[in-house]
């Protein structure tokens, strides 16, 4: 008997456009409920979902809307002795929390609420002797925290702090044999690890260390009939998988070898068009907790087209932090998509067999690391890792993905002079 | 004691009643009180934990506790148990049940498994013997134990916690399909608490034999029959830390004897392997699987090439095997399949598999990988399965024909 694919079906009456006030609103009276059961069960990653939500709003210009003296105060708070940032008042300090911080921040432009020199010395000590990072003092190591260190050191101009050979030797150690990358080495390769170290590699300059074709290839079968993204063989599409995957793909110039507009219709029927936000999968309820709109932002302008090469970060806090990112062309078969039935299993077209690409020699030796030099997908490099530590059925999580996709959006919005109730398709035909 | 925890859905209080209940081992929590139990606790926690108001140990531990088993995502409430754990008012056997009692109803729960490592560390660091015991695992005829009896007790224990522990992860990846936290924690147990005990992985791979076989969509199990081989492999033939990312490292020390379990090893699974895609068309892991292990073989087959072109007898063995193989095929045509009604007069099973395309024992190759695709394409199949039939041809052909 043979076996039914996992993949879900898109029912007709699925929403077909971003509903784009809807998730405004969403947003901003989040947490207006302090009580809130669900409000107190996600407090463990509060900064984390103050900075999804602030991105997302960066995105569609409604940053006002949000309270930036009272979250700043927030995260005064929330720095404690060590340098190190909690999550939310009274709670623990953590990697994952401390780059959220510096990621509003930044938003904000507001790096001096904090001691920065503090945070810069906690993400050194956390650095072990093979190069890998810490998560907090208590040990755990993860390429997830590699990606936060590194992330949270470029933002501040600070990467020359910790040793970088030495955490690319450890980031590598963990690549695996069909490209991927897991949480340690030897681990199973998974989308949001993989998103994690290629990020990582982008910041740090050795993009050309990655076997872009292997990994490509990998990547793009995750793609299903549907049109959304899983994370791993045989998992069901999820639209935080799809950020992950298609982030990856983004960075190692390929993203050409998915099918956007399946993805794009496979996002937009997340959306829940009564309350907002977005659930997992089309049919799923929407979690009442904040959820990664910025993903589907991120991807919705991916798909259609809008984003231009580069820009992967507001124009605005790019220049102000110094920041030049620069994208990996496309490689490989331009022969747009790869599967006309959605189904990747035959691999990317006319490939090349896989081999390392030697595209940047000179950049064997990372750049100057006092000046951070970003490469491509750098907003991937800048966006929070947090959602590894939640469940990713509860999307709130993938926001990260958003900062990437929302920066671009938000640029192609302003330049289109798009009214933000316009629908995609419209967008994308002024485009 | 009790062995799983749930909530009962009963949204309003309505008897006057406690709404915990214990019933045959099973602590259940009524619905209706959790939103008013937890932020209670929850804010207690916090207050403690801002020095802004007292709580001692046992109230902690209670507060941690129930805090836990209604959101093991809660890290800074893990991390006080660390606190309490290190100055003893915590014994880490007590944290090890409290994880396996939330796994239970949150089978994927990261910050718990992450605790759960840190608890298996601290016990680990307590055993001054374990470096010593590892390397006696090693050499097992050498006899350099100042302390035999210390070191036996320290091996019991380990090999308890070890079996917990296989327990904990066998029983959250059957919560949850393709658990990846609960299998990559399998793994770190292993690499962590059991280097050099081969005995350990030959077990594990062949009680997960049933598993996945019930189990054929997941991807992490699988990956966990990976890492296994992978092991037994370094360890049967090349010592310790031996294989990186792109394969073996040093010169091969096998003897033609330990060179032969590693073919049988990769045989077995390849076969294995094979009738699972065979018996359950159309699943992606199955054929994920095999590509690793192909992989895996490829990898070892090249290094032995290179290592050991001065074996005779090894490569006499293999040539031995490869000419079975294809004397096997010859037989009945060259790579020709027969069709299910030629196949009506053979009685013997094993011959039918041959036929079939299942990989005769001892052939393991390109062509023969070649022609178990083909052989799969030519039957009907499904398609789904030739779609992944197709996928793994182009992957041969990408990857491994451009490396051989």
């Amino acid at each position: 008997m043979s076996a039914q694919l996992k993949d879900v079906i898109i029912k007709p009456d699925a929403p077909s456009w971003l509903l784009l006030d809807k998730h405004a609103d969403y947003i901003a009276a989040y947490g207006s409920k302090k009580d809130d059961y669900e409000y107190t069960l996600s407090e463990y990653l509060r900064m984390s979902g103050i900075y999804w939500g602030l991105t997302v709003m960066d995105l569609m210009g409604q940053l006002p809307r949000m309270s930036r003296q009272e979250i700043i105060d927030f995260i005064k708070a929330c720095q404690h002795e060590c340098g190190g940032v909690s999550a939310s008042i009274g709670h623990d300090p953590h990697l994952l929390y401390t780059l959220s911080a510096i990621q509003i921040l930044c938003l904000y432009d507001s790096l001096d609420a904090i001691d920065v020199d503090k945070v810069v010395e906690y993400v050194k000590g956390l650095q072990q002797e093979d190069g890998s990072f810490a998560g907090d003092k208590w040990g755990e190591i993860d390429t997830r925290f590699s990606f936060c260190a590194v992330a949270t050191l470029a933002l501040l101009g600070k990467m020359d702090s910790i040793n970088v050979d030495k955490a690319v030797e450890f980031v590598l150690s963990c690549m695996n044999f069909d490209g991927g990358f897991g949480c340690r080495p030897g681990s199973e390769s998974h989308a949001g690890q993989i998103y994690c170290c290629t990020g990582f590699l982008s910041l740090t300059g050795q993009l050309h260390q990655l076997n872009a074709d292997l990994l490509g290839w990998w990547l793009c079968e995750r793609q299903l009939p549907s049109g959304g993204l899983n994370g791993r063989p045989e998992k069901l599409p999820d639209v935080c998988y799809s950020w992950w995957v298609l982030a990856s793909l983004k960075i190692i110039g390929r993203i050409h070898w998915i099918d956007k507009a399946k993805l794009r219709r496979f996002i937009l029927a997340c959306q829940d068009e009564e309350t907002g936000g977005f659930a997992d999968r089309p049919g799923d309820v929407v979690r009442r907790v904040l959820k990664s709109r910025a993903q589907i932002f991120l991807q919705c302008s991916e798909c259609s087209g809008l984003s231009s090469a580069g820009g992967s970060f507001p124009h605005s806090v790019r220049d102000r932090r110094s920041l030049s990112p620069r994208r990996r062309a496309d490689q490989g078969s331009k022969s747009g998509s790869v599967h006309a039935g959605g189904r990747p299993a035959e691999g990317p077209p006319a490939a090349r067999p896989p081999q390392l690409a030697h595209h940047h020699p000179h950049k064997h030796r990372y750049p100057h690391i006092n000046s951070p030099q970003l490469e491509a997908g750098s907003g991937s490099g800048l966006i929070s890792v947090s959602l590894f530590g939640l469940n990713p059925s509860s999307a709130h999580v993938s926001i990260q993905r958003i900062v990437f996709q929302l920066l671009k959006f938000k640029h192609n919005l302003k330049t289109h002079s798009l009214h933000l109730n316009a629908s995609l398709p419209s967008a994308a035909a002024k485009n | 004691m009790c062995d799983e925890i749930g909530f009962i859905q009963c949204p309003e209080a309505r008897y006057n009643r406690s709404p915990i209940v214990l019933l045959e081992n099973k602590l259940g929590v009524e619905s209706w009180c959790v939103k008013f139990l937890l932020p209670y606790v929850h804010n207690k926690l916090l207050l403690y934990r801002q020095r802004k108001h007292w709580l001692d140990r046992e109230a902690l531990v209670d507060i941690t506790c129930t805090l836990l088993l209604l959101n093991p995502d809660f890290t800074t409430a893990w991390n006080v148990r660390k606190e309490l754990l290190q100055c003893g008012a915590l014994s880490p056997e007590r944290d090890l049940y409290l994880g396996k009692l939330t796994l239970t109803k949150f089978p994927k729960s990261p910050e718990t498994w992450i605790h759960r490592r840190w608890v298996l560390q601290q016990i680990l660091n307590r055993f001054p013997a374990v470096g010593h015991h590892k390397i006696l695992l090693r050499r097992e005829a050498e006899v350099e134990v100042a302390d035999a009896e210390i070191t036996q007790h320290a091996n019991d224990h380990l090999a308890q916690i070890i079996l917990q522990e296989m327990m904990v992860c066998a029983d959250a990846a059957s919560r949850y399909p393709s658990n990846y936290n609960a299998w990559s924690h399998r793994i770190w147990v292993l690499r962590h608490m059991a280097q050099g005990n081969s005995k350990v992985f030959h077990d594990e791979l062949s009680s997960l034999r049933l598993w996945v076989s019930m189990h054929v969509s997941d991807h992490s199990g699988f990956h966990y029959r990976q890492f296994l081989l992978k092991e037994l492999i370094t360890d049967l033939n090349l010592g310790p830390e031996l294989w990186s990312n792109s394969g073996p490292q040093k010169q091969a020390s096998s003897s033609p004897d330990s060179s032969y379990l590693v073919d049988q090893l990769f045989y077995q699974e390849m076969e294995f392997c094979s009738d699972l895609i065979l018996s359950f068309p159309g699943h992606e892991a199955l054929w994920s699987h095999r590509r690793h292990v192909f992989y895996l073989w490829h990898q070892w087959k090249e290094h032995h090439r290179d290592c050991s072109s001065s074996r005779d007898s090894q490569l006499k063995h293999l040539s031995e095997l490869e000419d079975q193989g294809r004397s096997c095929l010859s037989r009945h045509g060259h790579g020709s399949v027969l069709m299910e009604v030629d196949l009506v007069s053979l009685e013997d099973p094993e011959e039918e598999k041959k036929l079939r395309g299942v990989l005769p024992p001892g052939v393991l190759n390109l062509p023969a990988e070649h022609l178990f695709v083909s052989s799969l394409l030519d039957s009907c199949c499904s398609h789904e399965q030739r779609s992944l039939a197709l996928a793994y041809r182009k992957w041969l052909d990408m990857v491994i024909g451009v490396q051989s």
